[in-house]
């Protein structure tokens, strides 16, 4: 495995939403394997990192959770996502998307070009 | 908006969690479980081994506890969390040295409870208004001559504000006692003479019935009374029906016009009012020896200011009538202005000065008590230095280590403050037993919500004041040092030493200036206690006997005083006994002026009418010639003895006796010069006073008895009530004054400061010294090893002991140099309560000064001691 990249309190949250919005009522490891498997398993999330982040998703109203039994017949805490959750991962989408936009046209910068330095 | 909302559904899920904390623990816990087993399973189904697959889910995990604590963290207000287990561990740790803590919270105890209880007198005393609606509009008037206010005005200049002024409501009241038929015989209740508008003035509505109307406000107007409610349910029943009925106050019908509520109380505890019915100035007449001149009446008058007036304005205006009214006035009324202050003024404003003397004297007490403890922390922070270094290593925050150690202090503030009311409850009442008129307004003291209010924030900022040295140098440790070197003694933190040193020398600064302030308190105590009043207080006492008019007439009243006389003096136990108008120290009745030749106008002569005997009675000594005596008629040759000061100001030295001064159009033969006795009060000077035989004056209806007994004078007290019951049982007993209490009343309010103030000066030197000997212990203590290497060299242990001495002496010498500056400046504020003594009296400094360095010394001798014994052996082997 290649080195592992450290994960951004505020872009995991909206890993979070997203892993929600697609997969439905989805437990913790769950979530963290999907995340993984998404990053192509350059993210690794050990517990210390999920689950505060699912605590406070759930205090702020955009998932909510119940318990249920898991596909092996395990008692598992779900999270689902709620209307609130919807709104803030379609802004955060929204303002994510403004600001790599806003990145990659600087990066499109060349030197000499157009408002390049001297 | 969304993000108040979002924050608010944050703080409501925190606080749930907080409440519901276990519960939420056990759920993550169950949470992880399942998230660990999960992971095992998939490892499991793709082929590994239990052991490894258990292996590999634990690596990817992460440390559990790690995860629960932050979760937990994500969960609750971490600064609310954090704060219970600071102050869960500051009760430990408090608990794990119970002396430190015990000590700390007596001294807070004492310095809080001290404050509190000033505060609570202060309050009540100086900073409460007047129980009456809108009390900063209430004024009291008076008029003064070249700056003397005369705390009365007379009766012109009262009329014409009365009648003229724009800006103030006037009324007159006077305190008036009266005989009243109660449930346990006659007594004499306290009431008041007032006019119709006092009710107006002081916002008052009776609860039932009405108030007085001018009519009845009139001379010779109708007898009217208006009740106080408490009187009215203690006496009459609560009778709803007493409106328009007779009720007998001095022997006279009076009819009950009203009743005025509970919540109205005046500083007599005035239970009832009648009319003032004043009597309008008589017109003045030129002064001839047939027309002794018009007689003045001089009132207590007080106010309302109207709409839009103030003082000043008020001021101006009186000022501007009086200017007006003044020539048609003889010429000694010329000169005269008006006084205008608040009636709070008037009742607490000699009160103040004292009463906030010692309250920044407490103050300076709790200052030093901080600085006190604050040293006493700061050793103690030193000694747990190596814990503090080891709690930084471990990871905690700098912020957080100083947060538990102000933590730790404020546990401590708030505990003493808890103890601290219980001694003020304490204090509180010693003070009131130890001089309730120089306290004042005593019903008004009592421990209320704004002195639990003030008591906390002076704990909190006590807690934090004391506790922010230590945090700041616990926040400031080097964990390197620490932890690297041998021991917490070996390395000294040179800030530590100079803060303690700063605070053991601003200590011994402030308590001087206290001890210095009390020094001056009590010289000049002193002095007042040795003011010779002219009398023998001892064994005499004085009854006031008022017969009520109408049904005493001045002809009545003379055979009743002849009799009680004779019956009182046969009474045994009782040496001698006559009577006078104005005793000692009890006022005057009046003062004249004499014209000489030339037709200048004497200063004013104070004139006392006494009974036969009256000097042998009452202790005083005749310098000259023969005091007043039996041979004194009515119809006799006019006398007149003097005292010295009169004598000296008439006549040459030794020639008083057989000359003759006029007063009042009668020429009278000076008969006995008399060493001064004091008439008004202690501390002012003499005046000079003529003593004029009763008995050609006439006793009236209303004279002082004055008895001296051959034992303790309280013997014969109820004997002599019961000679007035027996000779008109209508009478109420009479009050009777012990002169001895007189006189001990007449210095109480110095005692009173002077107790007070030299407690607290006691208390802050202690703690001062105290704090000093902590200091050198300290330095003793942490220079061991250093001393045990100089005596192992071969230093003399005198010398080591002297060193510690020295540093002491230095220390005390530079605190007493401050504390001489700081009592210069400080002493002027008490200027105007000294008598007889300069603030700059350098005796008192002196002490003052001495005393601290010599306690100084005798605390820094038991460390230099200890240092002169320090086996070199056990010293170096301790390392």
């Amino acid at each position: 495995m290649g080195e592992k990249l450290d994960v951004w309190q505020g872009t995991l949250a909206l890993m979070v939403l997203r892993t929600l919005e697609v997969l439905g009522p989805v437990h913790g490891y769950g979530i963290a394997r999907r995340i993984e498997e998404t990053s192509k398993h350059r993210l690794a999330l050990n517990y210390g990192t999920l689950y505060p982040a699912l605590i406070k998703l759930e205090q702020e109203g955009f998932i909510r959770s119940e318990w249920r039994a898991s596909e092996n017949n395990r008692r598992a805490k779900y999270y689902t996502i709620t209307a609130a959750g919807r709104k803030q991962l379609a802004r955060e989408t929204r303002e994510w998307q403004q600001t790599a936009d806003l990145m990659a046209a600087f990066f499109a910068l060349r030197p000499g070009g157009e408002g390049g330095a001297a | 908006m969304i993000a108040l909302r979002r924050w608010i559904a944050r703080v409501a899920a925190s606080l749930r969690a907080l409440t519901g904390s276990s519960r939420a623990d056990d759920e993550m816990r169950e949470e992880l479980a399942a998230h660990l087993a999960m992971h095992i399973d998939e490892n499991l189904r793709r082929g590994m081994t239990p052991d490894e697959a258990r292996r590999t889910a634990l690596l990817a995990a992460g440390s559990v506890t790690a995860a629960a604590e932050s979760a937990r963290e994500q969960r609750g207000i971490p600064m609310i969390e954090s704060l219970t287990s600071d102050v869960r561990y500051a009760v430990r740790a408090l608990l794990a040295k119970p002396g430190y803590t015990t000590a700390v919270v007596l001294t807070l105890a004492l310095g809080i409870g001290a404050n509190s209880a000033m505060f609570t007198i202060v309050n009540a005393v100086v900073l409460r208004p007047l129980p009456y609606p809108d009390p900063d509009r209430i004024v009291s008037l008076s008029t003064m001559t070249k700056g003397d206010d005369h705390g009365v005005v007379d009766d012109v200049n009262y009329v014409a504000w009365r009648d003229n002024a724009r800006s103030v409501t006037l009324t007159l009241a006077a305190g008036d006692d009266g005989i009243f038929t109660t449930s346990t015989g006659p007594r004499e209740l306290p009431g008041m003479d007032v006019s119709a508008s006092y009710f107006s003035v002081f916002r008052v509505r009776p609860i039932m019935g009405r108030t007085f109307s001018a009519d009845e406000d009139r001379p010779g107007g109708p007898k009217v009374v208006v009740l106080h409610e408490a009187l009215w349910r203690r006496e009459f029943n609560a009778d709803a029906s007493i409106l328009g009925k007779a009720i007998t106050i001095d022997g006279t019908p009076h009819t009950v016009i009203g009743v005025l509520p509970e919540w109205f109380t005046t500083p007599r505890h005035a239970e009832y009012w009648i009319p003032y019915q004043m009597r309008e100035p008589q017109a003045a007449r030129p002064i001839t020896p047939a027309n002794p001149g018009v007689v003045t009446r001089y009132y207590m008058a007080q106010g309302r200011l109207r709409d839009g007036a103030t003082i000043e304005s008020a001021r101006a205006e009186l000022a501007a009538i009086t200017k007006r009214i003044e020539g048609a006035r003889a010429e000694e009324w010329r000169g005269i202005s008006p006084v205008v202050m608040t009636l709070h003024d008037r009742r607490f404003g000699d009160r103040r000065k004292p009463l906030l003397l010692l309250f920044s004297a407490v103050g300076v007490l709790l200052i030093i008590a901080c600085a006190n403890l604050a040293n006493l922390s700061l050793a103690r922070a030193a000694g747990r230095q190596r814990e503090m270094a080891v709690r930084l290593a471990l990871g905690a925050g700098r912020w957080r280590l100083a947060r538990a150690l102000l933590c730790e202090s404020t546990l401590l503030a708030l505990a003493g403050a808890v103890l601290g009311l219980l001694i003020a409850k304490a204090g509180i009442g010693y003070v009131i037993r130890l001089s309730p008129t120089s306290v004042g307004n005593v019903d008004g003291i009592q421990l209320n919500a704004t002195v639990l209010l003030f008591t906390l924030g002076v704990a909190l900022v006590t807690g934090f004041t004391f506790g922010l040295a230590p945090a700041v140098a616990a926040a400031r440790g080097d964990i390197n040092s620490v932890l690297s070197s041998g021991g917490p003694r070996s390395t000294t933190s040179w800030l530590r030493r100079a803060t303690q040193r700063f605070l053991v020398i601003a200590q011994l600064a402030t308590a001087l200036v206290l001890v210095t302030a009390a020094g001056l308190v009590t010289r000049t105590l002193i002095r007042v206690a040795a003011i010779d009043a002219g009398f023998d207080a001892r064994h005499l006492v004085a009854l006031t006997l008022r017969l009520p008019e109408p049904r005493y007439t001045t002809a009545r009243a003379e055979p009743f005083f002849d009799q009680l006389l004779a019956r009182v003096r046969a009474l045994p136990g009782v040496t001698s006994a006559t009577y006078v108008h104005g005793t000692p120290l009890g006022g005057l009745a009046f003062s004249f002026t004499t014209t000489d030749s030339a037709g200048r106008r004497s200063a004013p002569i104070d004139v006392v009418e006494a009974g036969a005997d009256y000097f042998r009675v009452i202790g005083a000594t005749v310098v000259e010639g023969r005091g007043i005596d039996s041979t004194d008629r009515a119809d006799g040759e006019k006398v007149v003895v003097v005292n010295e000061l009169l004598a000296h100001r008439l006549f040459s030295t030794g020639r008083a006796v057989g000359s003759s001064i006029s007063f009042q159009g009668n020429n009278a033969r000076v008969v006995g010069v008399v060493k001064n006795i004091l008439q008004r009060d202690l501390e002012a000077t003499a005046s000079a006073v003529a003593y004029v035989p009763l008995v050609q004056e006439g006793i009236g209806t209303y004279a002082s008895l004055m008895v001296r007994s051959a034992g303790p004078p309280s013997a014969v007290e109820s004997s002599i009530s019961r000679v007035v019951q027996s000779l008109d049982p209508s009478l109420a007993p009479p009050p009777v004054r012990v002169m001895t209490d007189v006189v001990a009343r007449a210095i109480a309010p110095r005692q009173f400061t002077f107790v007070l103030l030299g407690s607290f000066a006691a208390l802050a030197g202690v703690l001062a010294v105290l704090g000093l000997y902590g200091v050198l212990a300290n330095l003793v203590a942490d220079r061991t090893r250093e001393i045990g290497i100089r005596v192992a060299l071969g230093a003399d242990p005198r010398r080591v002991a002297g060193l510690v001495l020295g540093q002491g002496a230095t220390l005390a010498g530079v605190g007493v140099v401050l504390g001489l500056g700081g009592s210069a400046i400080a002493v002027r504020t008490i200027r105007s309560l000294m008598y007889d003594t300069s603030v700059y009296d350098p005796w008192t400094f002196a002490a003052g000064a001495a005393l601290l360095v010599a306690v100084s010394l005798v605390a820094s001798y038991v460390p230099a001691r200890r240092a002169s014994r320090v086996d070199p052996v056990i010293a170096l082997r301790a390392e």
